[in-house]
């Protein structure tokens, strides 16, 4: 049976992933180094899994993945994969580690969600190379140069893992706060 | 029970992401792509146009000392174009002497940037591709003539495009400079932060703010597109080639319009 409410939260998850979509490409990817380093849509994903529903972030990761791949080089479906495979584990650590949803727990999920989501990219990377599709050299892919960038996009994310944490604390009760 | 259960959710979308990708490689998601793209693509456009406009209003005014060195290469610039406007004249007048009509062998497509790849900040998206006939390789140039990339992949609605400065960048040049004799060589990209020239035999006559343009040897470039200039020569012993560092003559994060080459034959 139709429901309006069940179709205004789906128009209104299409109009989240297009934003998130296109403001990282083209907004902050344009914007000065290092602040083109920062991935919004991250964050977003991370912390719609540990906080709000696992479910909803695999499907969110998902379809963002599908439209970030469609305007990059990157081999269709790397993308989708890279934030399915770091959403798992974060959601396994989660569940088995990181049991009390509290800020320094958000912060470390962030940071190894991050970590796993470009590794695997660079992985994805490698493996293109090693079959002589383009790709990188893994010399090349974990150069100072780019390990740089990866700890800024680390960075940011925190910011803004911190950020949405606050915020949605301050208009929700589902997270227990601990303040640094 | 319930972390397995969602476990499953991650299974069933890497099986419906490997069933996406067979269907777009072969090729039966393009209509839907296409569409979606043509939807999508003004919005793109215009919030790479908003943010052109607010790095315009934190740019940094221009120093006098700057103004005075921007007046002195624009004299100069202004000479150069007077000789060269003599060997045109000069040029034609022969061809007509000789009836040789040399026919057009390119034609300009202008194309607008949407904006970057999410994953390499190198690659700038364009909102035209090959239904506009355009094809990997191609050389992109500025609205002012400079080389600023290569087309690196095409799909129907888009392309991407690859910067000097990326390392996957590279492509046959020549120096023009004092000397008559046009130095060969081939420049590349340095992850993202410059341009090197390598292959430069060693006791070629190249100095500090030479030319560095395509040389013509690569399929579908043409001769004479600007690359950059070069600010420094780098000479070792006991090697049969020297480098040189080539600075890029526009800022490449600046480019909101370009216009793609297509070759006419």
């Amino acid at each position: 049976m139709f429901s309006w409410k069940k179709f205004l939260k789906i128009l209104g998850t299409i109009f989240l992933i297009a934003f998130l979509a296109f403001f990282e490409i083209s907004f902050i990817s344009l914007l000065p180094a290092p602040f083109n380093h920062f991935s919004l849509f991250l964050p977003v994903i991370f912390f719609i899994s540990i906080v709000v529903s696992y479910r909803q972030a695999l499907w969110l990761g998902f379809l963002e993945g599908i439209i970030l791949n469609i305007f990059s080089v990157f081999p269709f479906g790397s993308i989708s994969l890279s934030i399915i495979i770091s959403l798992v584990v974060v959601n396994f650590l989660l569940n088995n580690f990181f049991t009390n949803k509290s800020l320094y727990s958000l912060i470390i999920l962030g940071i190894l969600g991050n970590l796993i989501y470009l590794f695997n990219l660079i992985l994805i990377k490698f493996i293109f190379f090693l079959f002589g599709i383009g790709g990188n050299d893994v010399s090349e892919a974990l150069s100072p140069f780019v390990l740089s960038e990866s700890l800024w996009q680390n960075a940011f994310n925190i910011l803004m893992l911190i950020l949405f944490f606050y915020i949605f604390n301050f208009w929700g009760k589902k997270i227990k706060a601990l303040f640094l | 029970m319930q972390s397995r259960i969602f476990n499953k959710l991650g299974l069933v979308l890497i099986f419906l992401l490997l069933i996406l990708v067979i269907l777009r490689y072969s090729g039966v998601l393009s209509p839907i792509e296409g569409l979606f793209l043509k939807a999508l693509n003004p919005i793109g456009t215009s919030i790479y146009g908003l943010e052109q406009k607010i790095k315009g209003i934190w740019a940094k005014e221009i120093s006098r000392e700057d103004y005075e060195k921007i007046k002195e290469e624009n004299n100069r610039l202004i000479v150069e174009n007077i000789k060269l406007n003599i060997l045109k004249e000069e040029n034609e007048e022969l061809r007509g002497i000789l009836n040789f009509t040399k026919p057009d062998q390119y034609k300009f497509l202008t194309a607008e940037i949407l904006g970057r790849d999410p994953i390499f900040l190198n690659y700038f998206i364009l909102n035209k591709g090959s239904d506009d006939g355009i094809k990997d390789g191609f050389p992109i140039v500025s609205p002012n003539g400079v080389l600023v990339g290569k087309i690196i992949k095409t799909e129907k609605k888009i392309s991407t495009m690859i910067v000097p400065t990326d390392t996957n960048f590279e492509t046959a040049v020549s120096v023009f400079g004092q000397s008559d004799n046009h130095t060969s060589g081939l420049v590349r990209g340095e992850r993202g932060l410059g341009i090197k020239m390598e292959f430069i035999r060693q006791g070629e006559n190249i100095n500090k703010d030479d030319l560095v343009a395509t040389s013509g040897l690569e399929f579908n470039m043409p001769k004479g597109l600007v690359v950059g200039r070069i600010v420094e020569v780098e000479k070792e012993d006991k090697v049969i080639f020297g480098t040189a560092t080539v600075s890029p003559l526009v800022s490449y994060e600046n480019l909101s319009m370009v216009m793609v080459i297509l070759p006419q034959f």
